[in-house]
Parts: C-alpha cells; sequence; structure tokens
C-alpha cells in the first residue's frame, strides 16, 4: 500500500502576469490529516482545483497513491473527492436527489451510501428538502456528503467548516479524525491556525503562489516566537513602565504582551507587588498564529 | 495517464439531464404550451371571418382542420421553433456555470464528453418533443375543432382525410433535422457563451437573420446553404406529384450544421480549464 496518497511536484500555475503557483510542492502522507494554510489569494484554492482535475497547470505533476491524478479520460481517480471553494448544488432539486446523481455519475447506484451519508453528516431529515432551501451550513455538509458518496481514501476538502455552527464544526472535526483513523486521508484547506492545529500533524503553508512552509506543526511551535496577550490594567502606564525591553507595548486600551510563560508570569507578579490591579489577560494571538503572519506576511522560507 | 476501462457515463448524463429538464418549471410549461397553443389558435380563427390567407394553406383554415397544423408548421418553422429549442439547448450547459456547478459533476466519474453528449442527447430529445407535441396538438386542434375534411394540395388536389393525416406528419417530421441543427447551435452557443439568455437568444437571432437573407432576391446559392431553408422542403410531399430533393438537400444541410456545431462544441468544453466558478 502506497505511503504517500498526494504527491504534487513543481506546479506552476500563471494568469497572464499573475504567478499563482510558483513551483508548488505538495506531499500528504496516506493516513494523515494535512493541513493546507494560507492567507486570500496565497493560492490554495488554485492548488485545489489543480487537485481535483479542475484547472489544468501550465507544468508540474500530481500524483495519487503512486497513479497519476487523472486517467486518460480526464477525470478524477475514483478514489479522490473533495470540493474547493464552496460546493454547489443543483438548487431545484432535493439533497438526496442530489446525492444520487452525484452517485450516479461516479457509475454507482448508491446502494444505501446516499442514506449513509445523509445520516452520517446530520441531514436525513432535510434530505427530502430543495437545496434551494438550505442554510450555508446544510450546504457545506451536503459538501462534505457528497465527497463521502464517493468513498473516497483522499478527501480534499476547502474550508469545510465554513458556516457551520460551533456542533457541527465539533461534529466535523469527529468525523474527519474518524475517516483518518479508518485509514483515510485528508487535506484540508483553511485560512485559520486554529482549525488546522485542531486536527493536523502535518501543514503546508502557502504565501504569495510558494510553499514558505511544509512540516510538522510540532516543528512550526517549536520554531514559533511568544504568543501576544491582551492585558488591562487598573494603570496601564504604570504596567508599561514596569515591563522589561520590549515585554510590552501600548496598544490603545490596554497593553499588548509578548511573552512566553515563565516571562508572562513574571511580569504579572511585578504588577501585582507593585500594587497594579489587573482587569484583562488573555491571549490573542497565539504562537502559531504569529508564525503563520510571520511566514505569509514576510515570505518566509522553508 | 492512465487507461480506465469505465466507461463515458453518457446514458448516465442524458438521463439526470432529462431528470434535472423534468425538474424545471419553464421546461414543463413549454411542453404544454406546445401542445395546447394550437388550440387557441384554431379557437382565435373560428371567431373570426377572415384567414390567414398569405400564408400556406392558411385560406383553408375554416375549411379542413389538416390546413391548421400545416398553417402552425410554416409559421413556427419561420420564426417560432429555433427559439422553442434553444430553451432548453441554449441554457443546458450555461445552467452549470450560472448554479456553479461544473466543478460539482467535473469531479466526479463522468468524462466531459460523456457529460457533453448527456447534455446534447436531451437538448436534442427537447427538440423532437417541440416538434411532435407541436405536431400533434396542432393535428388535434384542427380536427377536433374544425373538423377532419380533405386538405386541398399545393397543386390544388383534394387529399383524402387519411392520406392528409400521414401528410401532416410526414410534413412535420422534416422540420426535425433543421430544429435539431438549431438545437446544435444553441448548445453551442451555451458552451461558447456560458450564459443562458445568450444561448437562448442567440440561435434564434442567427435564425432570424438566415430568415430575412432567404427573402433577399438573387442570392438562390446562399438560400440552399441556409438552415431556415429546409423548414419549406415539405412542399415536395404537399405535391400532386411529390419531389424530394428539396428534403435530401435540406437533411444534408442540417446535419452539417449539426456536426459542425456539436464538434465546436466539444472542443469548447474539452479545453476549458475551469479556473473560476
Amino acid at each position: 500500500m502506497p505511503t504517500t496518497a498526494l504527491d504534487a511536484r513543481g506546479l506552476i500555475k500563471r494568469y497572464d502576469d499573475v504567478v499563482a503557483l510558483d513551483a508548488v510542492d505538495l506531499r500528504v502522507a496516506a493516513g494523515s490529516v494535512h493541513g493546507l494554510l494560507g492567507p486570500n489569494g496565497a493560492g490554495k484554492t488554485t492548488l485545489l482545483r489543480v487537485l481535483l482535475g479542475l484547472t489544468h497547470p501550465d507544468a508540474g505533476t500530481v500524483h495519487v497513491f503512486d497513479r497519476p491524478m487523472s486517467d486518460s479520460r480526464g477525470r478524477l481517480q475514483p478514489d479522490v473527492a473533495g470540493f474547493a471553494e464552496a460546493p454547489r448544488f443543483y438548487p431545484f432539486l432535493t439533497g438526496r436527489r442530489n446525492l444520487e446523481l452525484l452517485a450516479a455519475y461516479d457509475q454507482d447506484d448508491g446502494n444505501g451510501r446516499v442514506e449513509a451519508v445523509l445520516d452520517r453528516l446530520g441531514l436525513t431529515g432535510r434530505a427530502g428538502s430543495r437545496v434551494a432551501g438550505y442554510s450555508l451550513g446544510m450546504r457545506q455538509r451536503l459538501g462534505v456528503a457528497a465527497a463521502l458518496v464517493r468513498r473516497p481514501r483522499l478527501l480534499i476538502l476547502d474550508e469545510p467548516a465554513n458556516g457551520l455552527d460551533p456542533a457541527g464544526i465539533r461534529d466535523l472535526r469527529e468525523l474527519l479524525r474518524e475517516l483518518a483513523a479508518d485509514g483515510g486521508t485528508v487535506l484540508l484547506s483553511s485560512h485559520q491556525m486554529a482549525e488546522v492545529e485542531a486536527l493536523c500533524d502535518e501543514v503546508t503553508i502557502l504565501g504569495s503562489g510558494t510553499v514558505v512552509y511544509d512540516g510538522s506543526l510540532q516543528r512550526l511551535r517549536e520554531s514559533a516566537p511568544a504568543p501576544e496577550y491582551r492585558l488591562r490594567t487598573v494603570d496601564d502606564e504604570a504596567a508599561l513602565a514596569l515591563a522589561e525591553d520590549e515585554l510590552a507595548v501600548a496598544a490603545g486600551d490596554g497593553l499588548t504582551v509578548r511573552a512566553r510563560a515563565e516571562a508572562l508570569d513574571g511580569y504579572v507578579a511585578k504588577l501585582v507587588a507593585a500594587g497594579i490591579g489587573v482587569r484583562e489577560l488573555h491571549q490573542s494571538v497565539s504562537p502559531l498564529e504569529r508564525m503563520f503572519f510571520a511566514l505569509t506576511e514576510a515570505g518566509g522560507a522553508r | 495517464m492512465t487507461t480506465d476501462p469505465r466507461p463515458h457515463g453518457v446514458a448516465t448524463a442524458y438521463r439526470w439531464e432529462m431528470e434535472k429538464l423534468a425538474a424545471l418549471l419553464r421546461v414543463r410549461l413549454t411542453a404544454v404550451a406546445c401542445f395546447l397553443a394550437p388550440f387557441g389558435l384554431v379557437a382565435a380563427l373560428r371567431l373570426q371571418d377572415a384567414v390567414p390567407a398569405d400564408t400556406l394553406f392558411g385560406r383553408w383554415t375554416h375549411f379542413s382542420g389538416f390546413a391548421t397544423p400545416m398553417v402552425v408548421l410554416v409559421f413556427t418553422g419561420q420564426w417560432a421553433l429555433p427559439l422553442l429549442t434553444c430553451l432548453v439547448a441554449g441554457d443546458i450547459f450555461a445552467s452549470e456555470d450560472r448554479y456553479d456547478t461544473w466543478k460539482t459533476i467535473l469531479t466526479r466519474s463522468c468524462t466531459r464528453l460523456g457529460v457533453f453528449w448527456g447534455k446534447a442527447f436531451a437538448g436534442m430529445t427537447f427538440a423532437v418533443l417541440v416538434v411532435v407535441l407541436l405536431a400533434l396538438g396542432s393535428l388535434a386542434a384542427g380536427v377536433l375543432v374544425i373538423g377532419a375534411r380533405p386538405l386541398v394540395s399545393l397543386s390544388g388536389t383534394l387529399i383524402p382525410p387519411g392520406p392528409a393525416a400521414g401528410l401532416v406528419l410526414e410534413s412535420w417530421a422534416t422540420a426535425v433535422p433543421p430544429t435539431l441543427g438549431f438545437t446544435a447551435m444553441g448548445l453551442l452557443f451555451s458552451v461558447a457563451t456560458r450564459n443562458g439568455p445568450a444561448g437562448i437568444l442567440g440561435p434564434s437571432a442567427v435564425g432570424l437573420v438566415m430568415q430575412l437573407l432567404s427573402f433577399v432576391n438573387g442570392v438562390d446559392v446562399l438560400r440552399h446553404l441556409l438552415l431556415t431553408t429546409p423548414y419549406g422542403s415539405w412542399h415536395g410531399l404537399m405535391s400532386a406529384h411529390p419531389y424530394y430533393a428539396p428534403l435530401l438537400w435540406g437533411g444534408l444541410v442540417s446535419a452539417v450544421y449539426l456536426a459542425g456545431c456539436l464538434a465546436a462544441g466539444y472542443l469548447l468544453l474539452r479545453r476549458r480549464s475551469f479556473d473560476e466558478g
């Protein structure tokens, strides 16, 4: 069994003078949940479109499970499914009929699979309603259901949590973890570090069409700068005067503190000893988010 | 690239395109209107003393029920069939752009060729359905309201009711090839423009220009190459001494338009990169 689910090499895609993908490499291990991160315009969606066979790259190759991504007739390998951008359906058909249609397009009669995935995504109650009446969250869930109907070994999802309520996000995470535990592979695109942190071990970060980081989240955490906290005290000026070096800076109504745990503990202890009451203290930017900003805004190196 | 033995999925795409069409209100309304509109025409003609004497068979509309389907054939062949058939064909590809569903179906196991032919056959099925419903509706309206009396042929001879019914249906059958030609043109416009209104109205505008060109004297060769000309090829059937050359030529011209538009449409779809939407 191949150990690599997806192996994309040297992908280049240009739109006139704009280079959307500049020699992008992406390797996703089989059985993993791999995060694809990047700010808007970084090239994530273009990359997913290439991986799903919707956009022709100007150069580069894509293999899934050691086979070329497309067969001789240009269609996606049968063990790959997913969506780029928001999933779309025929609004005048019901959710169930849309899934049956897509199962038929996979040359599969569905054979109970449609009902099973509807149930798994919590859509059974609304499956008989036209998609035109679905909320954004329901369409997202139907998109995941449509992908699962195909029985993929590699699932490619673009911002699947968009529009989901907290319970929906929790259920989706649980589902993706189950898929990975069953040997499936998930490539999860997101612009939210928290989403990727909750699910992924490996991550690829795109910035302006190039890979700016590719590796484990653990390694990224280790090299990340100190987290950022929001601090409000009874006397912010006095608190700022007590801060060493550039530990804290004024930020409108309150202070921004960039410190690791020990330094923060020491600073808070000094504030209390000086009689400066702490009214509010919470992490505003996680270390990984700071790293993400640093990589994507500065065009960092791998 | 590896070779995949799985079929292209033409039959699957066709079946689902038909289901999607059946779910659309405007498609159902068009089908119903094609059958019922001739009844309205006959009722309107009965309410007035004058007949549409400047239209072939028009002067016999109060005399023979078989004149009604021929008048409807003349009128729709000149002005309506290109628009009616393109109500589906002109939108069948563009609707995927409108709903942004290309990425939904092209990431499944049907090939682009399968999707193309599934849609093309569905569009052509609707085209034939329109012709059949208009023919049957106008025949039923004429016979039920005016009566199954003999029809006066283009040569002035009387055709008994039985043979007249057969000739009327054969005449309507000659409208199928050019209608399929316009259907293919609608499919091409739909693929090329990715815009439903352009796909629907574009071929109709082309048909209108062709119709106007056919009225211009001195361009006989051009007239034979127009896709609207085969709509008049039934004339040979309604003569005392039938002739079939216009039918054969009309069939050939229609086939050329059909094949050319389908080939161009398929090439456009095959080469399309879905970089947006």
